[in-house]
């Protein structure tokens, strides 16, 4: 009875060799299974001559190992085929590879609204030292002030704060000729709010003053949603529940920090909002610290009244995706020497060297990689960041900061790591990767990978273990004086 | 590929025992002794660089001698001539593997 474990090995190592040929393309797949299993058959045969060793079950299994790049071989060069020869591995095809992705994330960035509200609230903030005043138990989403209370603030004299503005929010169903009934979110405003917010309206210089009719400010969100982003919306005449109104223009995005999150702002006089506001309806009331006011703010919520009242202020700073994006770089370029060493690795086996205008191209392709690669990393921060916001959020904000770390960390490694690879010469990234000389024979020769230029300029040596003597890879110029020297036939 | 092609050391050992009558991958890797996975790719290469050709072996030939069938390789024309023009950039080539050594199949 035979005990040997042989057959069981070689059925793992057919096994393996049908592993690696899924990676092999299906047109050369059966071929390619036919030779190795061939091959096989014969490393197997010739070890059927001494008994069962572990030492030859692991040679068949390291040679079993060696179809898994040969697998590779065949499917890069499968990958490779249509691609034109002249932009094989060139420098070009990398920048042009590198400006296909940039103009696919600007595209994205300018098509996606999420985008824009964030940029658009870093432009337009609020006005410094804005309160919204409001009961201290109360959330500050829920109007608490009356209409009265703001009377009688607005008509005594205010030492802590130099300007106030009320609204109170109210459902309207909103219709105009060209578009049906729909449903709004308006503010009630005093004429003076967007003065105090020093919020600029788009296309307010369309706000009429003939028709005597309140202006309607809408948000650009609200634009989007209901208004089908229509161009030619300002000065048209808007019916509002049961009064005509006229869109005056559209507000940023920087609007996101008033309490209440209205549609549109509906600017009325004081003797429209008068007459139409009950006393005791409840809104929210914005006002502008003084010169003394600021001086005793010291903290995000003040305690103005005795009677229970708090001020929220508005005017939380942004720090904006630009800005955000130049910390993350900064930081990427401070821990680019932790993921991979930022030599180039110019050291060589012989005294040549490629001449400046070589080496400078060389520094400015490697510049040109670091600066698209920082384009792409902020353009596709903000897109995967911002793609589904509509206003600020701190959350999508430090989503973008991360993601922008990472992408420049390894969008820098792998321009760092692919200058390596180029030929100082032509560029072109070395390419027929051969491994040379095993592990165990290091002491008395190197063992690494060689690769070669295509256009035979340079041979590359990659040391497996670095050593005292060859810790980093070395370039070999095949030029003229290296043929001199080793061309003779009567070398030992 | 041009006669005057520069070719790795590795390719180069390759093409050598190639042209000296090593003519399968198995034997190939015994006379060199590099590992598959740097003589099976390279002879890929080679083979796609028009210096070396492949061709299976007759199915009946090997079914009379109870084995696989062997895909063989052999240089071309201009294999023959990069060999010529690496054995001068590699003087000890054809030390490492001389001819009086070839396996015969």
């Amino acid at each position: 009875m035979n005990l040997s474990p042989r057959p069981a090995f070689y059925s793992g190592h057919l096994l393996l060799l049908r592993v690696a040929s899924c990676i092999v393309p299906g047109s050369e797949r059966r071929d390619w299974r036919r030779e190795w299993e061939g091959e096989l058959w014969h490393v197997h045969h010739a070890s059927l001559a001494g008994g069962f060793s572990w030492s030859v079950q692991f040679q068949m299994t390291a040679f079993c190992a060696g179809s898994f790049p040969d697998a590779m071989e065949v499917r890069r060069h499968a990958a490779s085929a249509e691609r034109p020869a002249s932009l094989h591995e060139s420098p070009a095809k990398s920048i042009l590879c590198l400006c296909a992705v940039l103009v696919v994330c600007v595209v994205a960035a300018r098509m996606l609204m999420g985008v824009h509200a964030e940029s658009d609230s870093a432009r337009f903030q609020l006005r410094p030292a804005l309160l919204s005043v409001g009961l201290a138990d109360a959330p500050f989403s829920r109007p608490t002030i009356s209409f009265a209370q703001y009377r009688t603030w607005e008509m005594s004299r205010q030492r802590y704060f130099d300007d106030l503005a009320f609204y109170r929010i109210t459902t309207e169903s909103a219709a105009n000729r060209a578009q049906p009934f729909r449903s709004l979110r308006v503010a009630h405003a005093t004429a003076n709010l967007l003065p105090i917010l020093n919020l600029p309206v788009q296309a307010a210089q369309a706000m009429p003053g003939d028709d005597h009719l309140p202006a309607l400010v809408i948000s650009r969100e609200a634009w989007i949603r209901d208004f089908g982003k229509e161009p030619l919306l300002d000065g048209v005449r808007i019916r509002l529940g049961g009064q005509m109104a006229r869109v005056a223009g559209m507000v940023s995005y920087g609007s996101w920090q008033l309490p209440g999150h209205p549609d549109a702002w509906l600017l009325e006089s004081d003797r429209d909002l008068l007459s139409a506001t009950p006393p005791a309806s409840e809104g929210f009331v914005i006002a502008h610290l003084s010169s003394l006011g600021r001086s005793i703010v010291s903290s995000e919520h003040v305690p103005i009244m005795d009677d229970g009242l708090y001020g929220t202020l508005l005017d939380q700073p942004i720090d904006g995706p630009e800005r955000l994006f130049a910390f993350a770089l900064f930081l990427a370029l401070l821990a680019l020497p932790a993921v991979t060493s930022i030599s180039m690795s110019e050291s060589t086996f012989s005294s040549h060297r490629p001449s400046f205008s070589r080496r400078l191209y060389r520094w400015i392709f490697l510049a040109a990689k670091f600066s698209i690669g920082a384009c792409i990393a902020y353009y596709a921060s903000c897109d995967l960041a911002y793609w589904n916001i509509a206003g600020f959020s701190p959350m999508a904000e430090f989503a973008q900061f991360v993601i922008a770390f990472v992408l420049c960390l390894f969008t820098f490694r792998w321009a760092v790591l692919d200058q390596r690879h180029r030929c100082p010469v032509c560029l072109r990234r070395v390419t027929h990767p051969a491994q040379v000389g095993t592990a165990s024979c290091t002491f008395l020769g190197w063992n690494g990978t060689e690769m070669i230029c295509t256009g035979g300029h340079t041979l590359l040596h990659v040391p497996s273990l670095p050593t005292s003597w060859f810790g980093a890879q070395r370039w070999l110029y095949l030029d003229a004086s290296w043929e001199f020297l080793f061309a003779g036939g009567d070398v030992p | 590929m041009a006669q005057d092609a520069k070719l790795s050391h590795t390719a180069a050992m390759i093409l050598q025992a190639i042209g000296v009558g090593y003519v399968y991958g198995f034997n190939i890797m015994e006379v060199t002794g590099l590992p598959s996975g740097t003589v099976y790719p390279a002879m890929r290469r080679l083979e796609r660089d028009n210096l070396i050709r492949s061709r299976w072996e007759r199915e009946s030939a090997a079914k009379e001698e109870k084995r696989p069938a062997r895909k063989y390789y052999k240089l071309t024309a201009a294999g023959r001539g990069t060999l010529e023009a690496s054995r001068k950039r590699y003087p000890l080539l054809e030390r490492l593997i001389p001819d009086e050594e070839a396996k015969t199949v």
